[in-house]
C-alpha cells in the first residue's frame, strides 16, 4: 500500500524520543498538531507517495517551489492505514503547486475533518509516522532540476524564490 | 599564550582561556590562523562562573564581546570612527581587571566622553533587536516564507552589521530570548548574504549548537547549512557527540555530510 506524505512546518515538534515528562501514558504532546491543523480552508493537504517512493523527492520540490524562499523541507511520510484508523475521508483534489502533474497526480485532501479525528491522526502519525528533513541546498537543486526538467512552471513560482534561487536577495 | 585565572576562595576550577594568543593576533593587526577571523577560541559561556562574580550583566558581555570583536574586525566600524580601537583597549581593560590582571595600552589617547558619545547609537541598535525578539514571540514562523521578524532582521544585519548580530547573540546566548524566535534568527543568520559579517554569524552559529533548547540547536544547524562554511565541521562533530535526541543528532549529522561536501 503506498503512503500518504504530509508538509511538516517543523519536525522538532514532532521529537518523540524525549517526550516531555509529564507527559502522561499514551498522550502526545499538543505541538505535532500544529503541523495538522487546516490553514487555508476545511481539509487537510496530504500527498500520495509511491511504495518505492519515486515521487518522494518531486513531491517535495512541487511543494517548496510555492514558497517564498529555498528553505529546509520537514515532512511526514505515513503508511494509507493510519488515515483509515482515524476515520477521515480522503478525497483526489487538484494541490496547487507549480508542478501540474503532481497536483494531478498525487495530490489530496482530508475532508470532513474534526478535532476528534484530527487529534486520532496526530496520535498514530506520533508513534507510526516517519518524520525526516530535506535541508536547503538539496532542495535548491531539486527545485532547479525541476525547472529544467520543465516540470515546474516558472510562471508559478514567486519571483523572491526565484531570485533566492539565483543567489540574489 | 595561555591566561590563567585563578578563583577566589570558595569557588571551583581554574579558569584557562586563549586570550593572550587572540589578544596578540589582533594587535598585530592579523586574524587568527584559520584566517576566518572567528572567535571560536573565546570561550564565551564561561564568562558566567568562577571569576569571583556570580554573573556579568549584559552591559559587561558586551564590552566584552565588543572588544574581541574589535581586534577581528577594528576597520569595520567606521561608525565608531577612530575610538574603535580606544573601546577595544577599554573593554579589555575591564575584562582583565574582572579577571584579577592588569591591562596597559598606549596606543591612543582617550577623547573626553567618546564612550558616552558613541554608546548611544548600539543602544538604539540594542532596543531595536529587543524590541523586534519580544514582538516576533508573538508571530508564526512558516516554513520558506518570510515573516515580519525576518525582513527586520535582515534589514537590522544589513543596515548595522556586527553591531547589530552582537544585540541578537547577546539575546540568544543568555537563552532570554523565546527559542522559537532565537531559532528562527539563527536560520537567518546562515542566509543573510553579508559578507562582513561572516565570521561573527558562524560564530554565533556555533554557540546556538550549545544551547540547552534543543529548537535553538536546530535553528543553528540549519543556519550553518545555508552559510555552507566547512570552518564549521569541527563544532558540528561536538554537538553531534553531545546531542541526547536522537532525530535532532540526525538533522546535525544531515548538516554535517552537507559540510563535508562543501565546495
Amino acid at each position: 500500500m503506498p503512503f500518504y506524505l504530509r508538509a511538516l512546518n517543523n519536525k522538532n515538534r514532532w521529537y518523540r524520543s524525549s517526550p516531555p515528562a509529564w507527559l502522561p501514558p499514551n498522550e502526545i504532546p499538543a505541538e505535532p498538531l500544529a503541523d495538522l491543523v487546516p490553514k487555508s480552508g476545511p481539509n487537510i493537504s496530504i500527498w500520495q507517495i509511491e511504495d518505492d517512493r519515486s515521487n518522494l523527492k518531486r513531491v517535495a520540490a512541487a511543494i517548496a517551489s510555492g514558497r517564498e524562499r529555498v528553505d529546509k523541507f520537514d515532512y511526514a511520510v505515513f503508511p494509507q492505514e493510519l488515515v483509515v484508523l482515524s476515520g477521515l475521508p480522503v478525497t483526489q483534489s487538484p494541490g496547487k503547486t507549480p508542478d501540474d502533474f503532481a497536483n494531478t497526480n498525487w495530490h489530496r485532501d482530508l475532508i470532513e475533518v474534526t478535532a476528534d479525528k484530527l487529534v486520532r491522526l496526530a496520535k498514530e502519525m506520533y508513534v507510526k509516522a516517519e518524520i525526516s528533513r530535506i535541508l536547503p541546498m538539496e532542495i535548491r537543486q531539486l527545485i532547479l532540476k525541476g525547472l529544467q526538467a520543465r516540470q515546474l512552471q516558472e510562471s508559478k513560482i514567486c519571483d523572491r524564490l526565484l531570485n533566492d534561487l539565483q543567489g540574489n536577495e | 599564550m595561555t591566561l590563567e585565572a585563578i578563583p577566589d576562595s570558595g569557588t571551583e576550577s581554574p579558569l584557562r582561556w586563549d586570550l593572550g594568543e587572540v589578544a596578540h593576533q589582533g594587535m598585530e593587526g592579523t586574524t587568527d590562523s584559520s584566517g576566518t577571523g572567528e572567535l571560536s577560541k573565546i570561550p564565551l559561556g564561561q564568562v558566567r562562573g568562577p571569576l569571583g562574580k556570580s554573573s556579568w550583566t549584559e552591559g559587561e558581555l558586551r564590552e566584552l564581546v565588543f572588544a574581541f570583536l574589535g581586534f577581528m574586525s577594528a576597520n569595520n566600524w567606521s561608525w565608531l570612527g577612530n575610538s574603535s580601537e580606544i573601546m577595544v583597549h577599554e573593554g579589555l581593560e575591564r575584562l582583565f581587571g574582572y579577571l584579577g590582571f592588569h591591562y596597559e595600552h598606549d596606543l591612543l589617547e582617550r577623547p573626553t566622553s567618546s564612550t558616552a558619545i558613541n554608546l548611544e547609537p548600539r543602544r538604539d541598535i540594542g532596543r531595536a533587536i529587543a524590541n523586534l525578539f519580544t514582538a516576533a514571540r508573538n508571530e508564526i514562523f512558516e516554513e520558506g516564507m518570510e515573516s515580519h521578524f525576518s525582513k527586520e532582521f535582515v534589514s537590522l544585519i544589513k543596515r548595522h552589521g556586527e553591531v547589530a548580530i552582537l544585540e541578537a547573540a547577546i539575546l540568544i546566548t543568555s537563552e532570554k530570548a523565546d527559542p522559537d524566535v532565537a531559532s528562527e534568527a539563527l536560520k537567518w543568520l546562515g542566509q543573510v548574504k553579508h559578507s562582513g559579517t561572516h565570521s561573527f554569524r558562524i560564530w554565533l552559529l556555533k554557540r546556538g549548537l550549545t544551547s540547552s533548547s534543543p529548537q535553538v540547536r536546530d535553528g543553528a544547524g540549519l543556519g550553518l547549512s545555508f552559510l555552507n562554511d566547512p570552518d564549521a565541521i569541527p563544532a558540528l562533530q561536538q554537538a553531534i557527540e553531545r546531542e541526547q535526541i536522537p532525530e535532532l543528532r540526525r538533522d546535525l549529522e544531515q548538516v554535517l555530510q552537507q559540510l563535508q561536501h562543501a565546495p
